[in-house]
């Protein structure tokens, strides 16, 4: 399950943004847009690995979510709702990309397709944040996804139209990279 | 007993607390007596805390917001909202507007002119056309005044409808032909409708029957689209 957000301010001052926001009142969706960067911000920066990828996705995300918010019913948070959906704005721009450099996810031996990510800095000490930004791509999404924020192999797969198995394979190895790189 | 090459192709999941509890028993007594594997779970375990401890938010080194205003195209404020009579807790107009603007619906000017039917007080229903936020009130049947949103309808259908055939490989056969099974019925439901209103033109509960079957097809279609 992923993990919530909690709604900043009080929930009805909350519904009533957002409900300002589907009614087509930009402030209001900037507003939303504030309270809710730095989670979006997370979330694309660690899956894409890359800041300024990352800040093209997150603008998707928020143009993604203008477009959608009408079908946004209140059954859940308006973050979670959000964040969500950079989830999946992600995992389709991961696909997008596959597909344009001739990389799929759809081995369960990853590293046959997957190129080395980018080599730590030498002679530096390498924290997790950095170590995930590493990580060949397919395998930092896995990881990112199941590790950090909490989607079950069941919903990835679902979501990136993969088998549950080759989720698992690329966390392994995403896991085996992680480790090697911090025990340096 | 699991052999150390089972057990060792099941720490992964083992050390995330997602296997089945006579696998995890099985695992933990290969544990007992295996310290590679102990000492392999530890290490899982504790990338593990350190992942899920990393912070939930992470701001950008500069605002987007610049990047994302000039995107964001005109919805609903100024877009005519067809109600056929008040309803206060759902506004299906709105999110046929959001499957419109989902599969990237062009909105041009003619929106500015949608008919805009109102309910009323008592008499004859009134047919208002919106121009530039200004409202210019005419007659004329509830047949006439359904005919721009049933073109709104129609083309959000046929570009959800083109929308879902690119991903109809990712959905399951069984949903493919509930889906297919459900739309059929929703079409006949259309046409008893519509046939029904073109021999009344004036009722609006017709209307209204017409409208929330659209409806029903856009939701549906843009669900499908969404799995």
């Amino acid at each position: 399950m992923a993990t919530m957000v909690v709604e900043r301010g009080s929930p009805g001052a909350a519904t009533d943004v957002v409900r300002r926001a589907q009614e087509g009142d930009v402030a209001a969706f900037e507003q939303l847009y504030r309270q809710n960067l730095d989670r979006v911000y997370a979330v694309c920066m660690r899956i894409a690995g890359d800041t300024v990828r990352a800040e093209e996705l997150t603008q998707d995300v928020f143009v993604r979510a203008w477009e959608k918010l009408g079908s946004f019913e209140g059954k859940s948070a308006f973050s979670t709702w959000l964040h969500r959906l950079a989830v999946n704005v992600c995992l389709v721009e991961r696909r997008s990309e596959g597909i344009r450099v001739g990389k799929v996810f759809t081995t369960d031996q990853p590293e046959v397709y997957e190129s080395p990510g980018r080599p730590p800095d030498p002679g530096q000490r390498i924290d997790l944040e950095r170590a995930i930004a590493t990580l060949p791509p397919g395998a930092r999404m896995v990881f990112v996804l199941h590790d950090v924020e909490g989607f079950k192999h069941e919903e990835i797969a679902r979501m990136h139209g993969s088998a549950v198995g080759t989720c698992k394979a690329q966390l392994h190895r995403a896991r085996r990279l992680l480790r090697e790189a911090l025990e340096r | 007993m699991i052999t150390h090459e089972q057990a060792v192709g099941r720490l992964d999941d083992f050390a995330g607390g997602e296997l089945s509890g006579r696998e995890r028993r099985e695992v933990h007594r290969h544990l007992e007596s295996c310290a590679e594997c102990s000492a392999e779970v530890a290490a899982l375990r504790s990338l593990l805390d350190e992942a899920r401890f990393l912070p939930r938010e992470v701001a950008p080194e500069r605002d987007l917001w610049a990047g994302i205003a000039p995107r964001l195209q005109p919805r609903a404020a100024e877009m005519p909202v067809i109600a056929l009579h008040p309803r206060s807790a759902w506004q299906p107009r709105r999110w046929l507007l959001a499957a419109a603007a989902t599969v990237a619906v062009a909105v041009g000017s003619s929106l500015a002119t949608l008919a805009l039917l109102r309910p009323p007080a008592e008499g004859p229903i009134t047919l208002t056309t919106i121009d530039a936020a200004q409202a210019q009130p005419a007659a004329t049947s509830a047949f006439a005044a359904f005919a721009p949103a049933e073109v709104e309808y129609r083309r959000a259908v046929d570009e959800l409808a083109t929308l879902l055939a690119t991903r109809r490989d990712r959905l399951a056969p069984e949903t493919v032909a509930t889906l297919e099974r459900s739309l059929g019925i929703i079409d006949i439901a259309i046409a008893e409708a519509r046939t029904a209103l073109e021999k009344d033109p004036n009722s609006r509960e017709l209307a209204q029957m017409l409208s929330t079957v659209y409806d029903t097809k856009v939701r549906m279609l843009q669900q499908a689209v969404e799995l």
